[in-house]
């Protein structure tokens, strides 16, 4: 298996042509809202005005309204509305377990990043593409503009799954300047070193400047999987190998710590206000990114 | 050390099942996956170096090769030489006689206590030894031959009932030694009643021994002997003559009580005494009609043997014998003689001569006079009279007169025809002619010292010859006694047919010539019951007390009348015979051999440990 994706693996024309049209609409619901999620409370040097405020000491003169001052005999400065431009941060997990033994969860990882920088550079926002393993790595700079989406498609494709997931560390090591404040996509499984891991590294992204998504990938026979009697599995990250007796009891149990850890995750997600959804990797992609979508995000302006 | 099912040995081939699976075991499947995270959670996990591992799948083999070794020696049955004076096949010899349905003061039959003793001894009896079973009344039957299955002999043991039959030990013995010699050393045990030896021995490692289980005071009258006939020169009367007998071991003087009844009345109650031992003889007149179910019950206090208190019979119908008295000179002393019979009402007389021979409808009996026919009929019996030629099995040489002289005839006139000097198949007849025969003929009438009348069977023919002339014989001192002579010969001839047989009564064991069922009014030792048998081919071998009725409409009778059988046995005053049970019994629980059972044992532990290894402790 090679390590990486061809370009048409990931895409096709006819996603491309849906991704464009979800783009349009998207763009036309921002422009009626007009404001939107680019607004911010910081107060800026463009033409739109915002407010007036008493003159203080220090303060350009140049902001001094002298007609008000004219009427008023007081000083009055004007605030001018500041836009802010709007960043995408993609995180996308590449530890081994994201390509082995299901590279379908590489797969749908990468059309989901791509996807995403589609719909933000078609709203001329700026995308970062950042690599997690057992660090976080900045693949590409923050692009912007249309035509950078196949440099994206390119870098994507290009990524190696390999090493361990340190999501800790990561998540430490992930913090973007105050100026580059957006809308962060984390893709994993988010299956760290202990059953813990994912919740306590949840704390840490609560901190993140901006608006915080967690997609989890799940392939189906990692929620439930189809083993019985004696196995020797093999961990592909570490490669730790461990003998197993499994009865459908045993698969039983198993499925139910699953559904409990994915649960204590979407629970703390909650709590730290970041959204959270899961994804299996057999559920059709385009339903499931419209439906991701569909939650609300500054990405798609109804947030 | 031995097997007692050594061909068993041979599932030993099992254990290449688990050394070919432990050989060719399949490999751990090996499976990839993106996080043990949750696998680590699971209980059962193997943790464990591959050595121990490798360790575990040997133990585990080892213990199923256990196994499967214990369960095949448990299979086989090892039995240690027992040792000590155990012998190597025991033969069970169970009296099911009519006496062994003597039942004590608690209802318990003989035989029930003989199962009960039989039962105790094999229960004590080491497992390799062969047992075999017989239960014997006229014959023997070998109901289990040469086995070691204890619960197969105890099922039949049980299966056991006595039977209305007199008991005939030497022809069972017979067969019991000849079992006991296949597998020596042998025992033959015999539970039963009577006096027997308590313990002998037969031949080199074959001992005998006797369990008495007779009643220790018996108390039996019964009836052993029983006849039926018609009374002379009267219809609807019959004459029935009983034989009453006490067993010896009576204590004293019984008075029973014999009721007669015909068609369910009482029509007489006699009252007899009889000393132990004793016997008594009854001739008692009896009115009917043919059809009727005369019962005699013979009734005592204390009675302990309810088969011979009963007789039922039918009234027979008494046909008259029909006789084909075939002669061209008839002789008028033979035809006054046939003649009274005829009055009798016992006789039907067809009267022929040598033209009217081949007869057209069978009679019961030929007679031939101074004639024998071309073709010798061999289908009925046969009376010769003074013939003059030879046929069939008979060989004649007439003699001229006066005959042979025989200066031994006691008589006025010497040429007086008299038969003499009767030897096997050979019949010398002075006066008329010698007679030679194929088969054995014996004197059947004597007059004076010498034979008169011959009777002999020949290839199952009954044939009677006689060279008595009485028309030549005036003076001749038997003269008078003629017409008995010849009415003699003929129920002496007979005796088989039809119009007789209905007047014998037959006994259990003998065979009843019919086919289909045969309905009974059976006589169980206590009360008269129905019942039926089917007949197998057109033979029935009667089992029953009672009267029979076939489909074709033939009645008859089957009675017990065994002086043997109703002289129950006493138990005698030692126990010799318990004790040697007892002796036996503790010898053998000595050396009683339990290693199929040691061997379940271990197999149960072994599958216990492999058990709580593998399940309980998780140890794959």
């Amino acid at each position: 298996m090679s390590d990486t994706l061809s370009r048409d693996e990931l895409f096709d024309a006819a996603f491309l042509d849906r991704l464009r049209t979800l783009a349009l609409r998207l763009r036309k619901r921002r422009q009626l809202m007009r404001r939107g999620a680019q607004s911010t409370p910081a107060t800026g040097f463009t033409r739109e005005f915002k407010d007036y405020r008493h003159y203080s000491r220090g303060e350009d003169y140049r902001a001094i309204d002298w007609r008000l001052y004219a009427r008023l005999d007081k000083l009055f400065v004007r605030l001018y509305e500041e836009t802010q431009e709007l960043n995408l941060h993609i995180l996308v997990d590449t530890s081994a377990s994201m390509a082995r033994p299901f590279p379908e969860k590489r797969k749908q990882a990468l059309r989901f990043a791509v996807a995403l920088a589609y719909l933000a550079l078609s709203g001329q926002q700026r995308v970062s593409l950042y690599s997690m393993s057992d660090t976080v790595k900045q693949d590409l700079p923050p692009l912007r503009g249309q035509g950078n989406i196949e440099k994206i498609i390119q870098t994507a494709t290009r990524l190696t799954f390999d090493g361990f997931t340190d999501l800790e560390k990561c998540f430490q090591d992930f913090r973007p300047a105050r100026q580059r404040f957006g809308v962060i996509f984390v893709i994993s499984d988010f299956f760290g070193r202990d059953v813990d891991t994912a919740s306590e590294a949840v704390a840490r992204a609560a901190t993140w400047p901006g608006e915080v998504h967690f997609l989890q990938l799940v392939h189906p026979a990692e929620r439930s999987p189809e083993l019985e009697g004696e196995v020797e599995l093999a961990e592909v990250e570490t490669g730790e190998k461990r003998r197993f007796w499994l009865t459908k009891r045993d698969v039983q149990r198993y499925v139910e710590t699953f559904d409990a850890f994915a649960e204590n995750l979407a629970r703390t997600c909650a709590s730290r206000r970041i959204d959270y959804f899961q994804c299996g990797t057999d559920e059709p992609f385009e339903e499931r990114f419209l439906d991701m979508l569909v939650r609300g995000s500054a990405l798609t302006g109804s947030a | 050390m031995r097997f007692l099912n050594p061909s068993l040995l041979h599932l030993a081939w099992l254990a290449l099942i688990p050394l070919a699976l432990y050989l060719f075991r399949r490999k751990a499947k090996r499976v990839p996956v993106s996080t043990l995270l949750f696998f680590r959670s699971l209980a059962r996990e193997h943790q464990e170096s591959a050595w121990l591992r490798r360790l575990k799948r040997i133990l585990s083999l080892l213990l199923t090769l256990a196994v499967i070794f214990f369960g095949v020696l448990a299979l086989a049955r090892p039995s240690a030489d027992a040792g000590g004076d155990t012998p190597g096949s025991i033969v069970i010899l169970l009296d099911r006689s009519a006496s062994m349905s003597a039942k004590d003061a608690k209802g318990q039959t003989r035989l029930h206590e003989a199962q009960e003793v039989i039962r105790q001894r094999v229960r004590s009896l080491p497992e390799q030894v062969i047992a075999s079973l017989i239960a014997f009344d006229a014959k023997p039957s070998v109901l289990l031959s040469r086995s070691r299955n204890r619960r197969e002999l105890l099922r039949l043991l049980d299966a056991v009932v006595p039977t209305p039959r007199e008991g005939k030990l030497d022809g069972a013995l017979a067969v019991a030694r000849r079992l006991a010699e296949l597998e020596r050393p042998a025992e033959i045990w015999h539970v039963g009643d009577g006096t027997h030896e308590t313990s002998a021995t037969y031949a080199t490692d074959v001992k005998y021994s006797f369990s008495n289980v007779s009643l220790p005071k018996p108390v039996n009258v019964g009836i052993t002997g029983f006849q039926i006939r018609k009374a002379p020169l009267a219809r609807g009367r019959y004459e029935a003559f009983v034989k009453v007998s006490a067993a010896s071991a009576n204590p004293s003087t019984l008075t029973a009580t014999l009721e007669v009844r015909i068609g369910g009345r009482i029509s007489q109650l006699r009252e007899i005494e009889l000393k132990p031992g004793a016997s008594s003889s009854l001739i008692l007149p009896l009115e009917g009609v043919r059809g009727q179910r005369l019962e005699l019950e013979l009734k005592a206090a204390g009675d302990c043997l309810g088969w011979d208190n009963m007789i039922i019979a039918p009234l027979p119908e008494l046909k008259p014998l029909i006789v084909a008295w075939i002669s061209d000179t008839p002789d008028p002393f033979t035809g006054i003689a046939l003649g009274s019979l005829v009055e009798a009402g016992r006789l039907d007389i067809w009267k022929g001569d040598s033209k009217s021979w081949p007869l057209k409808e069978k009679p019961d009996v030929y007679v031939f006079e101074h004639w024998l026919p071309e073709q010798w009929p061999t289908d009925r019996p046969a009376i010769v009279l003074n013939p003059q030629k030879s046929s069939g099995p008979l060989h004649v040489r007439v003699l001229g007169k006066p005959g042979l002289s025989h200066s031994a005839v006691r008589l006025v006139a010497p040429e007086h025809p008299v038969a003499f000097r009767v030897s096997s198949s050979r019949l010398a007849i002075t006066q008329t002619c010698v007679l030679e025969s194929l088969g054995s003929l014996e004197p059947l009438w004597l007059a004076a010292a010498e034979p008169v009348l011959a009777a002999g069977e020949v290839n199952g023919q009954r044939i009677v010859a006689s060279a008595v002339s009485p028309s030549q014989s005036e003076q001749l001192a038997l003269l008078p006694a003629y017409p008995l002579l010849l009415g003699n010969a003929i129920y002496w001839c007979a005796e088989q047919s039809d119009a007789l047989s209905e007047l014998k009564p037959l006994r259990p064991g003998e065979w009843l010539s019919t086919t289909g069922f045969v309905k009974w009014s059976d006589w169980n030792g206590m009360r008269i019951g129905s019942a039926s048998d089917e007949a197998q081919g057109s033979l029935l071998e009667v089992q029953r007390l009672g009267v029979w009725e076939t489909g074709d409409g033939r009645t008859g009778a089957s009675i017990l009348a065994s002086t043997e059988e109703t002289d129950v046995p006493k138990q005698p005053g030692d126990a010799n015979a318990t004790a040697s049970t007892t002796k036996t019994k503790q010898t053998w629980k000595r050396t009683t051999s339990n290693w199929p059972q040691k061997l379940i044992w271990s197999l149960l532990a072994v599958l216990l440990v492999e058990s709580f290894l593998f399940h309980r402790k998780a140890l794959y």
